[in-house]
């Protein structure tokens, strides 16, 4: 056995101890009384001859002198790091405080948007992922035959009835079938469409969806919901316009978007050159839908509008790839930069 | 849809507004105009709009149909390019229309002695604009008139055909077709294909190569069709094919429009090929009629939320070409016929209030609407409340893919349930639906471990799924986990906030025992069940040693899974119900209720309902039901909110003596 190696092999795995946990399991392996390599050869000493033994013999005590300071040493770094690891780090405009526990971003931005329906009145419902073709297409006036249905890859669990849901919609067709007028009602959930996976696509994403079914519902009424609804997401001076957009669950069916927080209406890469991000879909809900749920369209009128999440919690956190929202690494994004928008 | 912003000046030639004004007003028209390009284009400068088209509008997806929006945005008159058909043989092309159900109409007809070299310079710069290849003057007319006019049309060398042009759904007689680039496309029954006595020459979405019209053809055949939209879609999905074609076919084209595009092509073949026509066969079994909509104008104000005349209602919709009668207090009136999106009266205030224009509807004012009935589940405001306290203990928030391999379930099932495999998922990774959130945390804790966090406690809420009895089944479920590098029974501090949160909600009775099941990922004999009042609501274990990537030991680690839904149920007998925001008691008193022969029992509820009144009422159930000498009976259970019992009980007397 060659010292020099010895030695090496040691330094080597100081250097590589990452805790304390480990640092002391190198102690042991070296310097522990029972098995520790070096101590093994130096109770070995004993039994050389004179000679070697006055030749080894301080080289050995010198390198366990030397692995006693460097332990220590190490110790005193770990130990530092780790107090350091304690304390809030701050990263561009990012904190990860490790003492306190974080609520997933999806749900802070969920959270913070039903706060805002809250005070307007609304329930918050959930529906089931697993659903049927009646609740998640017939019934939101897409039949079986419907140009719109080519627009979604469904994930079927048993074609044609039972898939998971492409949209949160569902749950709009659950509540008007299940419960009499007049209600307000937000379903944020999950929904699942057959894509594949890479940095700005997910076969399953975050929705916003909401709805309310009163006596008198409007446009006027809806887009008065939906400002309010962008000024809490992205501050008071968000500028939004409605266009016409056709949706067959919705008639009027609305476009609603943002004016670019990045180019201000000039074009750029954020909003594709257009100046303007789509903020998702609204519109009146179509009569066929209250129909189909045994509802007096002389009665009662609803409005409806659904948002994608994923893309503003990613912008709100400066996420920028999609597959972090799901399993990936959350540890140092928990809070946002107030000035992102 | 791109267009070049002279093409619309052409047919709208009284239009004076700018390029980006149009494109605007397009926009809030429901065609978003995504970019304005600044070109040239005969040597001029033009402008390139790229328009969304909505799958409603395929009058459209078309020059000539965008060019008519833009005449009635703004009430002028469209010029359409003058068409005159030229003479005929005397000579009838041969067709057979075999499966009349699938079409709608078809206009055909023959050319002979054509020169079909290349098109005009014109032509091909046109076509250039719209990515669209020259081949030869009538496959370029095709694809022109296509664009122009929505209508999608074909050319073959009559030459090539062996007896009549026949439509006729696949029996399957035909067992493939080439196209026209070369692919070989399986077919196998129920296509709708253009075929002569031997070979099929077309599908409806693509030419087949076996009457394939070259520079070379000197006898062509044209045909330009509409089909029944359900036919072709279904054509399109099952030979997986999408051309420029199917995007027009797929919709719910108008066949009387198709009279002009067949003049305009037949025309302009003859004129550029030099051909000479034959007699124009024509099959129109049903032809289309537009009917009348009873339309109260003040739909449109009560829908937009801000007024809207008859006097404006009226000019919008004859701007969009409606006719009928515009008077009264209910209208009757008659869409132009290439609306086929128009049926309901909800349709026809859309395009007055579009026309009105959507920036005239304020923005600024939330509605302010009296309050209404709470109807959130008790279950959500429980996640609300676990997160909440999780957070509070120094857990972080893990959200974990719900779809997952098959050998994860393998390793997390305790439940016995069935796996849940997708049928189509392209995600091969991912085919199986989770039946566990525990595997989704060990993923996050080793990703996490890698950056040397020791001290590790997350959680998670969501959904877990599985086959219970062959139905299809999905549960609300938590699931913590805490990893201490060091501890020897981490399952300690799992445990402690398992306890914590069923107390936080006013639950007692929480005790752990040997489980009954324990999945596979489970160190030996730590498994434990949760259960309050002795009812099973949850599991706890350790994770045996293993390395999940290969990298890192989890072996101290526990984990807790508690199954919202059992605990919501149990939350509902449970008296205290800290968790749930009822502040006052319900008083639950039942009675009966009869419904006579011939009555429904929809009706007798809903008068039970009005009787009672919504002010005190919060929930009516069906109990039982009974029937004695041919009455049938009713045991209806009411929940009185907001009363004391006695006040309860009177009311109850008033209503069920």
């Amino acid at each position: 056995m060659e010292i020099k190696d010895l030695r090496e092999r040691i330094l080597e795995e100081i250097g590589a101890a990452g805790s304390a946990v480990q640092l002391e399991q190198v102690r042991i392996k070296y310097l522990g009384r029972k098995d520790g390599e070096l101590n093994n050869f130096l109770k070995g000493l004993k039994d050389m001859p004179e000679e070697e033994r006055r030749r080894v013999g301080p080289v050995l005590q010198g390198l366990r002198r030397e692995l006693e300071d460097l332990l220590e040493k190490a110790g005193e770094r770990l130990s530092k790091e780790t107090e350091e690891n304690k304390k809030p780090i701050k990263s561009g405009g990012l904190i990860y405080n490790p003492k306190v526990g974080h609520l997933h971003p999806v749900t802070q931005t969920i959270r913070d948007l039903n706060g805002y329906f809250a005070s307007l009145g609304y329930s918050v419902v959930d529906g089931p992922e697993i659903e049927t073709d009646e609740f998640c297409f017939e019934r939101l006036n897409v039949p079986k035959d419907h140009p719109a249905r080519e627009m979604q890859d469904t994930i079927y669990l048993k074609q044609p009835q039972y898939l998971l849901r492409t949209h949160t919609s569902s749950v709009e067709s659950r509540v008007l079938a299940k419960f009499e007028p007049p209600y307000k009602v937000v379903c944020p959930g999950r929904a699942y469409r057959n894509e594949k996976v890479n940095r700005s696509n997910h076969f399953v994403f975050h929705q916003y969806q909401g709805f309310a079914v009163m006596p008198n519902a409007s446009l006027k009424d809806l887009f008065g919901t939906l400002t309010g609804l962008f000024q809490r997401l992205f501050g008071p001076k968000v500028v939004v316009r409605f266009r016409n957009k056709y949706y067959p669950e919705v008639e009027p069916g609305v476009g609603p978007d943002m004016l670019c927080f990045n180019c201000s209406g000039k074009g750029c890469g954020v909003c594709k050159g257009v100046g303007w991000i789509e903020m998702g879909g609204a519109g009146l809900i179509h009569p066929n839908l209250m129909k189909m749920a045994g509802l007096d369209t002389k009665k009662w009128r609803g409005f409806a509008f659904g948002l994608g999440l994923d893309r503003w919690v990613m912008a709100r956190y400066k996420i920028d790839d999609i597959r972090v929202l799901t399993g990936g690494d959350l540890a140092y994004r928990y809070e946002y930069d107030e000035n992102t928008f | 849809m791109k267009i070049l912003f002279s093409q619309i000046k052409e047919f709208v030639p009284k239009l004076k507004a700018a390029p980006k004004e149009v494109g605007e007003r397009l926009t809030y028209l429901g065609f978003m105009m995504s970019s304005l390009t600044s070109v040239k284009y005969l040597g001029k400068q033009d402008w390139l709009m790229d328009l969304e088209v909505r799958q409603n509008r395929a009058d459209c997806y078309s020059v000539l149909g965008v060019a008519r929006e833009v005449a009635s945005a703004y009430g002028l008159e469209i010029k359409l390019p003058k068409v005159k058909p030229p003479k005929a043989k005397p000579v009838m092309t041969r067709v057979k229309v075999s499966s009349p159900k699938a079409v709608r109409r078809i206009m055909a007809t023959e050319f002979d002695n054509v020169s079909n070299g290349d098109s005009p310079k014109w032509l091909k710069d046109w076509l250039a604009f719209y990515d669209l290849p020259d081949v030869n003057v009538l496959v370029d007319l095709t694809n022109y008139v296509m664009m122009l006019t929505g209508y999608p049309s074909h050319v073959l060398d009559a030459d090539k055909i062996n007896g009549p042009v026949t439509w006729s759904l696949n029996q399957p007689n035909f067992k493939s077709i080439t196209t026209l680039n070369g692919q070989e496309i399986k077919l196998k029954g129920g296509e709708l294909l253009i075929h002569d006595d031997r070979n099929p020459l077309s599908t409806s979405l693509v030419g087949g190569r076996a009457a394939e019209a070259g520079k070379s053809t000197t006898h062509a055949f044209l045909e330009i069709a509409v089909y029944d939209p359900a036919v072709i879609r279904k054509n399109s999905r099952e030979l997986d094919i999408a051309t420029e074609a199917s995007k027009f076919l797929t919709k719910d084209l108008d066949t009387e429009g198709l009279k002009y595009a067949a003049d305009l092509l037949f025309s302009m073949a003859a004129e550029l090929s030099k051909g000479e026509m034959r007699k124009i066969y024509e099959f129109y079994p049903v032809k289309r009629k537009m009917q009348a909509i009873n339309f109260e104008p003040s739909l449109a104000e009560r829908l937009a939320g801000i007024e809207i005349t008859p006097q404006e209602a009226a000019r919008n919709l004859k701007r969009l070409r409606f006719t009928g009668q515009m008077t009264g207090k209910v209208w009757k009136v008659i869409p132009p016929p290439d609306r086929t999106d128009v049926f309901s009266p909800e349709d026809v205030a859309e395009e007055v209030i579009r026309l009105t224009d959507f920036r005239k509807i304020p923005s600024n004012l939330a509605p302010a609407w009296p309050p209404v009935k709470d109807i959130t589940p008790r279950r959500v405001r429980l996640c609300d409340r676990f997160r909440n306290i999780l957070s509070d203990n120094g857990y972080d928030e893990i959200i974990s893919l719900p779809m997952v391999a098959s050998d994860w379930n393998k390793e997390t099932n305790y439940l016995g349930w069935q796996e849940i495999i997708a049928e189509n998922a392209i995600n091969e990774e991912y085919p199986a639906l989770r039946e566990s959130l525990i595997y989704g945390l060990l993923a996050q804790a080793e990703s996490y471990r890698l950056k040397n966090l020791d001290h590790l406690k997350i959680f998670e809420l969501g959904r877990t799924f599985g086959k219970i009895n062959g139905s299809f089944s999905e549960k609300e479920s938590l699931a913590l986990l805490a990893h201490e590098s060091g501890v020897a029974d981490p399952t300690g501090e799992t445990e402690r906030m398992a306890r914590d949160l069923l107390g936080k909600i006013g639950l007692k009775e929480i005790s752990v025992e040997i489980a009954r099941r324990a999945p596979n990922l489970a160190k030996e004999n730590t498994s434990k069940d949760l259960l309050v009042r002795g009812e099973w609501i949850g599991i706890l274990y350790t994770i045996k040693p293993q390395k999940l990537t290969g990298n890192l030991d989890l072996g101290q680690t526990a984990v807790a899974e508690i199954d919202l839904d059992a605990l919501t149920e149990l939350l509902g007998n449970d008296k205290e119900k800290a968790a749930t925001q009822l502040t006052q008691k319900l008083v639950v008193l039942d009675g009966n209720m009869e419904v006579p022969n011939g009555v429904s029992l929809a009706s007798r509820v809903k008068d039970l309902r009005g009787r009672l009144g919504e002010k005190n009422l919060w929930s009516l159930e069906i109990k039982d039901k009974f029937v004695k000498d041919g009455v049938t009976r009713y045991t209806v259970r009411v929940s009185y909110f907001g009363l004391n019992d006695l006040e309860a009980k009177q009311l109850h007397q008033r209503i069920f003596g």
